[in-house]
């Protein structure tokens, strides 16, 4: 990137608050005739006065306003009336270029081309009045974004975070309608006293004890006692519904959030953002500053809370929040396994999903009864039940591992990601050609998969509840073997490797061996994933397993953090629990047109300006950003140099 | 090189598990095609006119890979990395060429003077790839460079997904069928005693034409020898007073327009065009630049003449031979394991002389 030597002029540099400008207007032309402005339109996030459709033109004008303020202060200090002055400026430029956007789309028919330039479109830009009210809108709504843009810039950074923060709380409470209305609805005295119970012992006994296998002990009976309380406690049962009509406004196109209670959220997160601002930054320092035994406690009890959590939060859930989470677990689990295979080893593996289908197919084909497989070897016979399936999965997403890693070994990371990604074609057509119909069913795929046998009870595919909490145990293990592999041996040639192949050869490190247990590990895990999908849906189709696939499970460990386990369950629960997987909507169902295009953006705005993701692995983070180390360390010596050989002169 | 020949003689699990590959590839090709010669012998099996438009099929189809082929292959001799949103460049001129030869064909263009109309349509849809092509180097790419090697290609992922569906965005879900070809270029035309279809001669001869006019300006003029000078050594071609940025874009646009004409090409032979056109042609040409050698235009060319003539007579020649039923579905799966059994025979690709397999020691 070029170093704009700009002189120290005192003058504001125009062309940069054009610039703001003309993206802002280009901004709104993009999300408006890509149909995202109508789409979002029936989704309200405060009830009546502001959809999410108007949230995201606004923030397009604040953002707007923003640079052109920032642009104005670049160089220079720039006063408060003058940021403001050239915040509204861009916000201003922008504005006009929505009115004239306005202008073209009242006055010519556009829609044969630009499809989603509807009629509700314009109605909706020209805010139900004619064009007039629709340019005055877009000028006003650009000068006034423009100018909070500006004051935002104005703002310290922790007023800046705690009024973006708290904006984004109304957005959540907004969207997690669904998850806190049947929390509400559910919630009483027995469910809080059964929650606290194992969190409040989780805590002191790692406080008290400080081993793992104690801990785990007595997590169990503080779980026990809570479900024996909750169970007790219903009756007594203190609901909280009334909280629900306060909160959210039924409406046609789902419930929003009340004005009042938009306002309290807002007031709530910005006030809890603020006085927490100390605390955070002292734990923050603490926990640098601990030792790692301490860290390790500490970190076991975080497990304890998380556990709970995952045992506790589905009974309270109601099926529908339930599968989502279920397939947001499915989809960690595939992260978990892609992490190992991309952000431990370093080799971007774009066929991931092969893996994922080979599970499925295996557990489909040797459980199903309408399976045209069958043998009989005496001691086990088809159709297997899912536990006695679970040693062929295994083998065979094993032997894919090293079918997929053994040719691509030798190959260059950008050959290996497109070979990879054949491999993963290949997979999913010949899942679906008639060569192999006898045994995949075509594009019939393969039904009637059956539930998981558990001692005297079974987990049904339908049961939402209980396939979570089979994904959830299996998530659990996956996250085991991540963070033990971590560190081990095997862990640290993964990551020497990834650094640099040839140093790490040198250095001793087998990469053949390494390669394939990445690829062995990283496929098994992704095969329990597959086995877990077959069981919840009950028939599996070949289209299933397509590309999206494994592009989804690729944006959720970018997102999250590539390297680092809870930033993988982060971009999961971000990206699948709120966009929606593949073929699943997430908590926004006016996402889905758009989530691949949401995706795709996401992969180039991480990739542009946080390559190590939202947490990232501190190791990657460092890798990432070598270069500008480098060039610290350089500019340090360079200072240091200077300092020198002034004192000897 | 260093596959074929290991350094020091060691037993070694992944060069014995390469050459089984080999020569179970080898094995199972040869059969293959016995058993289709067999089966010919017999008098079974297809005849001889329908492998000769199997072949020219192969080859329309061949050469519109080659041009896509092009913009892999220059993008990757001047940067290094896989622009994956390639086929998205495609894609947009496919889509907006649809546009133009639906208005040139409304106007009558399209029929009294088809040339012309073609002409344009090609034009439109040129223009748009290459204001496309140019559009992502800017935004994603050129902040990139000198990053590690994957952050570029997994942008370039998110590119290709994030144009797919903009593209859905602006225009629909919808297919979009181009109009009717002109009567003048319906039909068969014999040469050289085969009968072919007119609109495949058009295709070959078109792809033909750019390919030459390409192939020219790149090493005729001082543009083409900056580019092929930062192919070279970036470094030092920038010390010799080349224009960096100015030639990479200008590489993207060059590749991009050749992805337009590939475009209308496609729309040829196909008529349809969506959103989703570009994803397998995109990586179909990829697999013809590796094959043809990445880094090198003439071996762009021919590697996907090869991968055409691979994907149409391969299924019917091989997979037929083994008494595999409807191996026409199986037309990609040819496609991808000819791109994975290249890099394991020949990673140099037919004509290459970058490697695409590590440079170790």
């Amino acid at each position: 990137m070029a170093i704009t030597e700009a002189p120290p002029t005192t003058s504001v540099d125009l062309r940069k608050v054009l610039r703001a400008g003309l993206l802002g207007a280009l901004g709104f032309v993009f999300v408006a005739t890509i149909g995202m402005v109508e789409t979002f339109s029936t989704k309200n996030v405060i009830d009546p006065i502001l959809s999410l459709g108007y949230t995201v033109l606004m923030a397009i004008a604040v953002w707007t306003g923003y640079r052109g303020a920032k642009a104005a202060a670049a160089d220079r200090e720039a006063g408060a009336g003058e940021r403001i002055l050239y915040g509204s400026a861009a916000g201003l430029i922008g504005g006009l270029g929505a009115a004239l956007y306005v202008i073209w789309i009242n006055t010519f028919v556009v829609r044969e081309v630009l499809s989603n330039v509807s009629p509700r479109l314009i109605e909706l830009l020209n805010l139900g009045g004619g064009m007039g009210s629709g340019i005055t809108l877009a000028i006003v709504g650009g000068v006034v974004g423009g100018a909070v843009g500006a004051l935002l810039s104005l703002a310290s950074p922790l007023m800046r975070r705690a009024l973006i923060g708290s904006f984004l709380w109304v957005l959540i409470v907004g969207f997690l309608e669904v998850v806190i209305s049947q929390i509400l609805r559910e919630l009483h005295l027995g469910f809080i006293v059964g929650l606290a119970i194992p969190t409040v012992a989780a805590l002191v006994l790692t406080r008290v004890l400080r081993q793992g296998p104690a801990l785990i002990l007595g997590l169990l009976a503080s779980v026990a006692v809570g479900v024996v309380a909750a169970i007790n406690l219903e009756s007594v049962g203190l609901s909280m519904t009334f909280l629900i009509d306060f909160v959210y406004e039924s409406r046609v196109g789902g419930r929003a959030l009340t004005t009042p209670a938009a306002v309290a959220v807002f007031v709530l997160a910005f006030v809890l953002v603020v006085v927490t601002e100390g605390p955070r930054t002292r734990a923050r320092a603490r926990v640098a500053a601990m030792d790692p035994e301490e860290r390790q406690r500490w970190l076991f009890g975080a497990v304890a809370v998380f556990l709970g959590l995952g045992v506790f939060l589905p009974m309270l859930l109601g099926s529908v929040v339930n599968e989502l989470l279920a397939t947001t677990g499915i989809f960690l689990l595939m992260g978990l396994g892609l992490n190992i295979v991309i952000g431990y080893a370093g080799l971007l593996d774009l066929g991931y999903v092969a893996f994922f289908a080979v599970g499925a197919y295996a557990t489909a084909i040797l459980t199903s009864p309408l399976s045209k497989v069958s043998f009989d070897w005496g001691f086990i016979a088809t159709p297997l039940n899912f536990w006695e399936a679970m040693p062929f999965v295994i083998v065979a997403a094993a032997i894919a591992g090293i079918l997929v890693g053994t040719p691509v070994i030798r190959m260059r990371g950008d050959y290996l990601a497109i070979v990879t990604l054949g491999f993963g074609e290949i997979a999913r057509i010949l899942f679906l050609s008639d060569w192999l119909t006898g045994t995949t069913g075509g594009a019939q795929g393969v039904s009637r998969i059956p539930s998981i046998p558990l001692g005297f009870t079974e987990i049904k595919g339908t049961d939402q509840q209980m396939i979570f909490y089979a994904v959830f145990f299996f998530v659990l293990i996956a996250a085991y073997i991540s963070w033990r592999l971590q560190d081990s041996r095997t862990g640290r040639s993964w990551m020497a490797m990834r650094e640099d192949e040839q140093v790490a050869e040198t250095m001793g490190v087998n990469i053949v061996r390494a390669k394939l247990q990445a690829f062995v590990i990283g496929a098994i895990i992704a095969s329990f994933s597959g086995a877990l999908f077959a069981v919840k849906f009950g028939t599996i189709f070949p289209a299933s397993f397509s590309l999206i696939v494994s592009i989804t499970v690729l944006v959720v460990i970018i997102v999250g953090g590539m390297g680092n386990i809870p930033g993988v369950a982060v971009g999961a629960l971000v990206m699948i629990g709120v966009l929606g997987g593949r073929n699943s909507p997430g908590l926004l169902r006016e996402f889905e047109g758009f989530k691949l295009l949401i995706y795709g953006g996401l992969l180039i705005l991480m990739m542009l300006k946080r390559p190590e993701g939202l947490l990232p692995s501190r190791r990657r983070a460092r890798e990432l950003h070598q270069d500008e180390a480098l060039q610290d360390a350089w500019l340090r010596a360079e200072a240091s140099g200077e300092d020198d050989a002034r004192s000897e002169s | 090189m260093q596959l074929l020949k290991p350094r020091s003689f060691r037993f070694s699990w992944v060069d014995t598990f390469l050459w089984a590959i080999r020569i179970g590839a080898l094995v199972f090709i040869l059969v293959g095609v016995l058993g289709t010669l067999s089966k010919a012998v017999d008098g079974e099996g297809l005849t001889a006119q329908a492998w000769r438009e199997l072949i020219v099929t192969g080859l329309a189809q061949g050469s519109m890979y080659g041009l896509i082929a092009l913009g892999y292959s220059m993008v990757y001799g001047v940067l290094g990395f896989i622009n994956f949103a390639h086929g998205e460049v495609f894609m947009a001129g496919a889509v907006t060429g649809f546009f133009a030869a639906n208005a040139l064909a409304d106007a009558g263009v399209w029929e009294s003077q088809p040339i012309v109309g073609l002409g344009l349509t090609i034009l439109v849809s040129m223009a748009t790839s290459t204001l496309v092509a140019v559009l992502i180097e800017r935004l994603a790419y050129r902040p990139l460079r000198g990053a590690p090697r994957l952050i570029p290609l997994i942008t370039s992922i998110g590119m290709s997904f994030f144009l797919q569906y903009t593209f859905r965005g602006l225009f629909g879900e919808s297919f979009k069928s181009y109009p009717v070809l002109p009567t003048v270029m319906q039909g068969r035309i014999s040469i050289f005693g085969l009968e072919i279809l007119k609109t495949q001669m058009v295709v070959i001869a078109t792809a033909a034409v750019a390919m030459a006019g390409l192939y020219t300006y790149v090493t005729r003029t001082r543009m083409g020898r900056a580019m092929r000078a930062i192919a070279e050594d970036r470094e030092i071609a920038a010390l010799m007073g080349v224009n960096v940025n100015r030639v990479i874009a200008l590489t993207f646009a060059v590749g991009g327009a050749m992805a337009g004409v590939a475009g209308v090409l496609w729309a040829l032979l196909f008529r349809q065009v969506y959103f989703l056109t570009g994803f397998l042609p995109g990586i179909k040409a990829f697999t013809a630049a590796v094959l043809g050698g990445i880094g090198n235009m003439a071996g762009a060319y021919v590697g996907g003449l090869a991968l055409g003539l691979f994907e149409s007579v391969g299924p019917l020649l091989v997979l037929d031979g083994w008494g595999i039923p409807s191996v026409s579905q199986l037309k990609d799966v040819v496609a991808f394991s000819a791109l994975v059994l290249i890099l394991i025979f020949r990673p140099t690709g037919l004509l290459g002389e970058r490697l695409a397999v590590e440079e170790r020691g």
